[in-house]
């Protein structure tokens, strides 16, 4: 069943998001942590001014309150800025801020920083200590808690950009290392595919564990394979041959010649071995496939089917001629190979009236070209017609061959080279030439 | 002509044995590699029918011995394996020619005396003495265009002195190759034949060629 889900898209999303995530809350808790330092050094300022207060404030011995040489900086002598502090004596206060004009602040704890409202309403945080040997003496230094929020904006961006930044080359590194962590599986995709063209004959191991397991499996399922294919073909061939001889004893018997002959017998005989043979050679081709592969060299299969056929047609004195080049080869199985030239190549010598020519090269996309030629009388427009349509008729009228036994399956046999062809992604061809005879040419990636 | 059939099927081989006979050849079967093996390097046959799957061995192997000990006997490959592979491995093993199981008997007899007058050096076409004439296809020997009325052992005695000729043929030469293995072989039964022979097929001579043998001879005015 086809899926649209992507491990990519999967991996890279989770990934994303979790990151997002993460740099999110890491984003709260810097602001966080960053503001409680703005606050801890606003306490310190607080507390410095607080005792810079406190060291400075005198009473003299007429009760008079003496500031000494305290001198805030500018923002106490600003109205309503926020920053403000006072001397009290007592309930009453003795001294105040420019800042606050003639304002008050309520009491907030002694030692410690307190929150409280200003003369406007703000919040502001405040520190109250007492006057040591001025009894009833208390200062009081306020700032504006809003000072905290102002300082923490000002600074937010350095945090924000800091995790922006870690976010953004997370991100890049964990995009990268997903690459890389599925190219592995890109390239293992594309050996199945080299695989399947015949490239390849097995899957070559991986350098990560993980994927050599899956490696090994590939390629014992692919000897399974092979295997069962081997088998069912043994199958097939030990079926027909035990099948033939107590046939050829039914031929020889009833035939002419026989202890008991009729002909009605020995037709039947010829029926049955031809179905044998056609269910044969049909089960040879069946899985013919560039993925169960080895490299065949062509010429010695060529020379040999050639070898072959000048025995089997040796009457016919025909000329015989072979230009192939010594490297070229044939991705796929040799006994296919040998099935589709035996087939064409008998049947030019079957047909040929005095001349066979192979040519074997290499066209098309590097496509390797085998165009066997004969002088005969070509083939008939219903071969040439029946070999171009895709419902496997037999072109059977093709079937009457001048010499030999064995070219009456051409029929047949020009069926199982254009199968086979195609299961290897190739074609058959076939065309008559301008002056005289047959050209057929396998196409073969 | 004799020949020598090597199948491990016995029905078969009886039954190819008794259409090879009604063709007038002379017939010894084997059913084991060994037999064969020996049997082709012993004894003079003029062609051999050989099955491939035997109990003991492959009839390559056997052919290919045949072979390296340059035996040249006309072999004929008959065999349930038909692959290309298999056609290309018995040529490349010497074989002479290669039929498929199950199969015509007159295509076999078609081929056994192809392969016996190619063996003979003979051309296409019959082979001719005179107004005789042996046809290489059927075996069928005619005078005149007449078919000849002959007996089995009169037709095997014709035909090979007519793939020999214009050869002298010993009476041992031309027993050993009209007789089976397992038969009596009886010169004055032979001398008989010829006589007989001589008179069928007159004005064409069957010459006796003193210590030598026999020789067909087109008669005069040829």
């Amino acid at each position: 069943m086809a899926t649209k889900r992507s491990l990519r898209r999967q991996a890279l999303t989770t990934l994303l998001v979790s990151i997002a995530g993460v740099m999110l809350v890491a984003l709260v808790l810097s602001v966080l942590l960053l503001r409680f330092t703005l606050l801890r050094d606003f306490e310190t300022r607080l507390r410095a001014l607080a005792q810079d207060l406190q060291a400075t404030v005198t009473r003299g011995q007429d009760g008079a309150i003496d500031l000494g040489d305290f001198t805030p900086d500018a923002a106490f002598s600003e109205r309503f800025s926020g920053w403000y502090w006072l001397v009290r004596d007592g309930e009453a206060i003795v001294a105040r801020s420019r800042s606050m004009v003639a304002e008050s602040l309520p009491s907030s704890g002694l030692g410690e920083t307190q929150p409280t409202k200003g003369p406007r309403g703000e919040a502001l945080l405040a520190l109250s200590l007492s006057v040591r040997g001025a009894d009833g003496l208390l200062v009081t230094v306020a700032g504006p808690e809003s000072a905290i929020d102002r300082a923490l904006l000002d600074d937010l961006w350095i945090v924000l950009s800091s995790v922006v930044t870690l976010g953004l080359m997370l991100m890049l590194v964990v995009w990268s290392q997903v690459n890389r962590a599925l190219k592995p599986l890109q390239d293992l995709a594309e050996d199945l595919g080299r695989l399947r063209t015949g490239a390849l004959t097995e899957v070559p191991p991986s350098q990560f564990s993980e994927l050599n397991a899956v490696v090994t499996l590939v390629n014992a399922l692919l000897a399974d394979s092979r295997n069962l294919v081997a088998q069912a073909r043994d199958t097939a061939a030990k079926l027909a041959h035990g099948l033939k001889t107590p046939l050829a004893l039914l031929a020889a018997r009833f035939g002419t010649g026989g202890t008991s002959p009729d002909l009605k017998v020995t037709d039947a005989v010829d029926s049955m071995r031809c179905l044998i043979d056609q269910n044969l050679r049909t089960a040879r081709t069946a899985r013919a496939s560039a993925a169960f592969s080895d490299t065949v060299p062509l010429r010695p299969v060529v020379e040999d089917l050639v070898f072959a056929f000048s025995h089997v047609f040796r009457e016919r004195q025909l000329l015989v001629d072979v230009d192939i080049l010594e490297d070229l080869a044939f991705r796929g199985s040799r006994d296919d190979l040998q099935e589709m030239l035996g087939n064409l190549l008998e049947n030019a010598h079957a047909w040929a009236a005095s001349r066979v020519s192979v040519s074997v090269g290499r066209e098309e996309r590097d496509d390797l070209t085998i165009a066997i030629r004969d002088d005969g009388p070509g083939f008939p427009d219903s071969i040439l017609v029946a070999m171009t349509q895709d419902n496997s008729s037999s072109p059977a009228d093709y079937a009457t061959s001048p010499t030999g036994e064995r070219a009456q399956s051409n029929g047949l046999g020009l069926r199982i080279t254009r199968d086979i062809a195609t299961r290897y992604n190739g074609r058959l061809e076939l065309a008559n030439s301008a002056g005289n005879g047959a050209v057929a040419t396998l196409r073969l990636p | 002509m004799r020949l020598l059939l090597v199948e491990d099927e016995t029905s078969l081989a009886e039954e190819l044995a008794g259409v090879l006979r009604r063709a007038d050849f002379a017939v010894d079967t084997c059913a084991t590699a060994a037999e064969a093996r020996e049997a082709g390097l012993i004894e003079p046959y003029d062609a051999v029918i050989l099955d491939l799957g035997l109990p003991d061995g492959n009839g390559l192997d056997v052919l290919a011995d045949w072979r390296a000990q340059k035996s040249l006997l006309p072999v004929l490959i008959l065999t349930a394996h038909d692959r290309f592979a298999d056609l290309v491995a018995g040529f490349r093993a010497g074989a002479d020619d290669f039929l498929a199981k199950p199969f015509r008997n007159e295509e076999v007899v078609l081929r056994l005396m192809a392969l016996i007058r190619r063996s003979a050096g003979g051309a296409q076409g019959p082979i001719v003495c005179g107004d005789l004439a042996l046809d290489a296809a059927s075996g069928e020997v005619t005078m005149s265009g007449l078919p000849l009325k002959l007996t089995a052992f009169e037709r095997r005695v014709l035909r090979y002195l007519l793939i020999k000729q214009p050869a002298v043929v010993s009476r041992t030469e031309l027993s050993d190759h009209v007789y089976e293995r397992d038969t009596d072989r009886n010169f004055n039964s032979i001398e008989v034949i010829v006589s007989r022979l001589r008179r069928k097929i007159a004005p064409c001579q069957i010459e006796t060629v003193r210590g030598e043998g026999y020789r067909l001879d087109a008669g005069h005015g040829d």
